[in-house]
């Protein structure tokens, strides 16, 4: 902490001293163990988040939020137990949580699995501390500041036939101190910033949002508030609302095959549905089944199933500077990962956390991640990132004839096996003459995932490629939210079905 | 649970803190609770959590100013902490011209607490009671060569709200669910229960979804297009979901961003439709006040297919010069929705509807649904979990999941039969739940089919 940051009103320190963090931690796992338990993790989380939002020039939203608490996750009888209390005090108050871990672990072994919970190891388990590097710490920056910059950029959404003109920003913050049985320990603290702009149009039956940079609230880093700065929301602004507004006068995207671009944004929620979430293992094997559902992608297809295109390459990387999935340990205590998912078109790794790897007999990626205290770590995604390309984008327009540029994610849909999917997007337009034209309105596109990756022939280059965050990729039960990255700039897909609404 | 005068005991504190941290007035919502979920795969428990926690939103307000901050430190230190934030902010903010100030106490009579919402053995049920239901399921699905997957979840929770005009409320609540889903050879079924007690039926928890599975085997591909579609209850709840969040949320209509903006009190719907809004069941986990304090009243949302009344809450109300319904997720929220829908039952039966249709689609249910267009509530989504063929009165075998892109007011406008016993299915905002029949409905569009 600096001095500006402890002069700022608005700026609170941490609740809990990290000594006392550190005896509860012990407490939890000395308690777990005195019980019978074969194996104990707990984590310590303290959450932190801000939202503000500017609507129609008034303020709709100014809020903090913050929540503590302790959960503990054991193996007892050779089954998993999880208990969490918020606002836990002293060593007192951990044994309790363990307790009750323990009790439910011992109620889980009357319906047990073939075999007792294995883990698989952890590889250069983390010990130490990791910290998102921020320029400017947002929880730090004034009141009037946040505001100010919203209320510049949506002030400037202006027009006629805008019925909901809106800014927002929003900061996270989570530390968490993490300990198990095996001697595993860490202390992260991970800070992201987003940000957004957008503007609703209507007019008669129809409504039409345009959104920057995208949509549902805008983009999101493990960043600083030079994050929010850097978006430039208020260079941006006029060219949303007249966008918006043209919208309304926009022709039905029309029904049929053809060429598409995506943009970065749509590309990025794509390989969250269709990549992302059937690369997770615990998916694969079944543990999701009555939630989110399965994929089709089996362990036979590892190594030699055709995914895509050569053209297409993935990697889930919890390194990459930025994105929203980027930390130092997953929630395991496995240090972050970059491992290949999908090389020059075949299928060749899964994201998983210890428990999963293990069955497969690799090691964990290091994707188990969990939702703050209340909930157990599982398997998600970090940066799912589709790696860039070659193309300019002005070459790849020159290159797409009578095909369709689609922007900007408005709606997602996938069956729970992860093959049939449908998106919308806020915006299209038409590709003539090497540049975009007319612009159409209710786009949507649909297909099958390896067939639609199979026809991927062209991606842009890294000038064009940027990262694209998730906050709301929802998995598990009880509920759970995690914050995801995806790397991607604009590709093309040859042949695909477009225009679904009539 | 912690009881209701001290939870109140703990508002009067935070009222407190926001009095000394500078707020004019202040606005505090009380939120906590134990909640259980045994959760199964691969016909063994996997996973098995449990959460406790008490939680403070605090609102301070000066001029017309609003600051809001949250702490699950309920202390002192905690409290005080939270008042301080919540006033920087509100001292910082912008004025907000449409804040219609908070509640006032007696304009109706609170009402009192819900007899039966707060089910002790519900609330108290233990792990072992959890996985001997798990092992109900699990015991039949083995016995089919069939995997079964799912959860049981139990709890409590307390609500309260208080304000420093004199508004205070309380209400606690039980809360019960059990869902299970089976596969095999490719195929799956499922069924839901949700409720605010532990049900007595579960002594076969876990064999529709078996039954249904074994059913959906083998299933044949069909054609998308227009199809004459039965939908089981689960299947309406998701159609119902967005007709209310899209349809009925006041705030969208005052931004004109409603496909129903201007068509209240018009036919929306076929005249067999009506559909209310009751907070107020003990079947339906009660609300009985909203997160503003104001009492939540009965809302007639369609009566006999034309819309009649939105619910509001006090910042809505002023600006439609209409009365709160006591329907607020409170002073800042982004919607006001109605969270304790219920379709009136019609008089057939799912045999009826079956044996009334030449050639037709049963629908178990739906499953990750999205708003394609909103200005025609077009939505779009999956089918899941048993999708079966009807011929000449009969349900002929199971056919591969196809995907619908379906305006919901087409989906209302075009029914044929509803069923007469309601179901209860947990909401996307889990408070309150939907209750529904199933329905016959004579032209939904299909526009794609998945690869099983």
């Amino acid at each position: 902490m600096n001095d500006s940051m402890a002069n700022n009103e608005m700026y609170v320190p941490y609740s809990v001293e990290e000594n006392e963090v550190k005896a509860i931690l012990a407490g939890a796992l000395d308690a777990a163990s005195a019980l019978g338990a074969s194996f104990a993790e707990a984590r310590f989380v303290e959450d932190r988040s801000e939202s503000y939002e500017i609507k129609n020039g008034y303020p709709a939203r100014a809020t903090s939020l913050a929540s503590v608490g302790l959960g503990v996750r054991v193996i007892a009888d050779g089954s998993w137990g999880f208990g969490s209390a918020g606002n836990v005090a002293g060593r007192r108050g951990a044994e309790r949580v363990a307790r009750l871990a323990v009790k439910i672990a011992k109620a889980s072994a009357r319906v047990p699995g073939e075999k007792p919970v294995v883990l698989g190891p952890v590889e250069n388990p983390g010990h130490g501390r990791y910290c998102t590097f921020v320029k400017e710490d947002p929880f730090a920056v004034s009141v009037d500041e946040k505001l100010g910059l919203l209320r510049g950029a949506e002030r400037l959404l202006q027009g006629p036939e805008l019925s909901v003109t809106q800014a927002f920003l929003s900061l996270f913050r989570r530390r968490t101190f993490f300990a198990n049985t095996e001697g595993v320990s860490f202390e992260q603290e991970i800070t992201q910033t987003g940000a957004g702009i957008a503007a609703t149009a209507v007019r008669g039956g129809d409504i039409q949002v345009r959104s920057y940079p995208n949509s549902f609230r805008g983009n999101f880093a493990t960043a600083g508030f030079e994050y929010a700065r850097a978006m430039d929301l208020a260079g941006n602004a006029e060219r949303v609302a007249a966008e918006a507004r043209q919208l309304l006068d926009a022709s039905q995207c029309p029904a049929g095959r053809r060429d598409i671009i995506l943009d970065g944004g749509q590309l990025a929620l794509q390989v969250h549905e269709s990549i992302g979430h059937p690369i997770e293992l615990d998916r694969v094997f079944g543990t999701e089944a009555a939630y989110a559902g399965t994929s089709f992608l089996t362990p036979e297809k590892r190594g030699s199933f055709r995914y895509g295109s050569p053209h297409v390459n993935v990697v889930a990387d919890a390194t990459e500077p930025g994105g929203l999935g980027t930390f130092g340990f997953d929630d395991e205590g496995t240090p972050a990962q970059r491992v290949d998912v999908v090389r020059d078109g075949i299928f060749v790794g899964y994201i998983s956390d210890r428990e999963s790897a293990g069955r497969l007999g690799v090691p964990s990626s290091g994707a188990a991640r969990a939702d703050g205290w209340s909930r157990v770590p599982i398997v998600r995604m970090t940066n799912i990132n589709l790696l860039p390309g070659t193309w300019k984008l002005d070459d790849l327009l020159a290159d797409t004839e009578g095909g369709l540029f689609l922007a900007t994610n408005r709606s997602w849909s996938i069956d729970d096996r992860r093959l049939n999917f449908q998106f919308g997007t806020e915006a299209a337009w038409e590709i003539s003459g090497g540049k975009l034209g007319k612009m159409y309105r209710n786009p949507s596109y649909t297909g099958i995932t390896p067939e639609f990756w199979g026809s991927c022939d062209a991606i842009c280059a890294r000038e064009f490629w940027m990262m694209w965050g998730t906050p709301n990729c929802g998995k598990g039960q009880p509920g759970q939210t995690a914050h995801v990255g995806h790397g991607a700039g604009p590709a093309r897909f040859r042949n695909v079905q477009v225009g679904v609404l009539k | 649970m912690i009881g209701r005068e001290k939870v109140l005991r703990v508002l009067e504190q935070a009222l407190a803190a926001l009095e000394r941290a500078g707020a004019e007035t202040g606005h505090v919502r009380f939120q906590g609770g134990s909640s259980s979920l045994t959760r199964f795969a691969n016909n063994y428990i996997h996973q098995n959590v449990a959460e406790n926690d008490t939680g403070l939103l605090l609102t301070a307000v000066i001029g017309r100013r609003l600051g809001a901050a949250s702490t699950n430190r309920v202390d002192r230190a905690g409290m005080g902490r939270a008042a301080e934030q919540a006033a920087a902010i509100a001292g910082r903010a912008v004025e907000d011209p449409e804040f219609p100030g908070l509640a006032e106490p007696g304009e109706a009579p609170a009402v009192a607490e819900i007899p039966g919402a707060c089910d002790r053995e519900t609330a108290a049920l233990s792990p072992t009671a959890r996985a001997d239901l798990v092992a109900i399921a699990t015991r039949y699905a083995a016995s089919r060569d069939a995997v079964a997957s799912g959860k049981i979840a139990s709890g409590a929770l307390e609500l309260a709200v208080a304000n420093s005009l004199g508004v205070r409320q309380y209400a606690s609540a039980s809360i019960f669910s059990a869902a299970c889903t089976a596969m095999i050879e490719g195929a799956a079924g499922s069924e839901e229960w949700s409720a605010g007690r532990i049900e007595a039926r579960l002594g076969e928890f876990g064999h529709e979804a078996v039954d249904t599975a074994l059913d959906a085997r083998k299933p044949r591909k069909e054609e998308s297009g227009e199809w004459t579609v039965i939908l089981a209850p689960r299947a309406v709840s998701t159609l119902i979901g967005y007709l209310a969040y899209l349809g009925f949320d006041s705030l969208a209509h005052l931004e004109n961003r409603s496909f129903l903006a201007g068509r209240m009190g018009t036919k929306v719907a076929s005249e067999e439709v009506t559909i209310v809004d009751d907070g107020l069941s003990p079947e339906a986990i009660p609300l009985p006040f909203d997160f503003d304090g104001v009492p939540r009243r009965r809302l007639i949302l369609i009566e006999s297919g034309v819309a009649r009344e939105l619910p509001h809450s006090l910042r809505t109300a002023k600006k439609a010069d209409a009365k709160p319904t006591g329907h607020s997720f409170g002073p800042q929220a982004a919607g006001v929705i109605p969270l304790h829908v219920v379709m009136q039952p019609g008089e057939a039966t799912l045999s009826q509807m079956v044996a009334s249709t030449e050639r037709g689609l049963l629908v178990n249910r739906f499953w990750y649904s999205n708003v394609a267009d909103p200005a025609r509530a077009v939505i779009t989504g999956m089918t899941r979990d048993g999708l079966f063929l009807v011929e000449k009165g009969a349900v002929v075998g199971p056919v591969r999941n196809m995907r619908f892109t379906e305006s919901i007011m087409n989906a209302f406008s075009s029914v044929e039969m509803i069923g007469s016993e309601l179901q209860s299915v947990g909401n996307e905002w889990s408070l309150g739940l939907t209750r529904v029949p199933a329905m016959k409905i004579s032209s939904f569009r299909f526009t794609g089919v998945t690869e099983f």
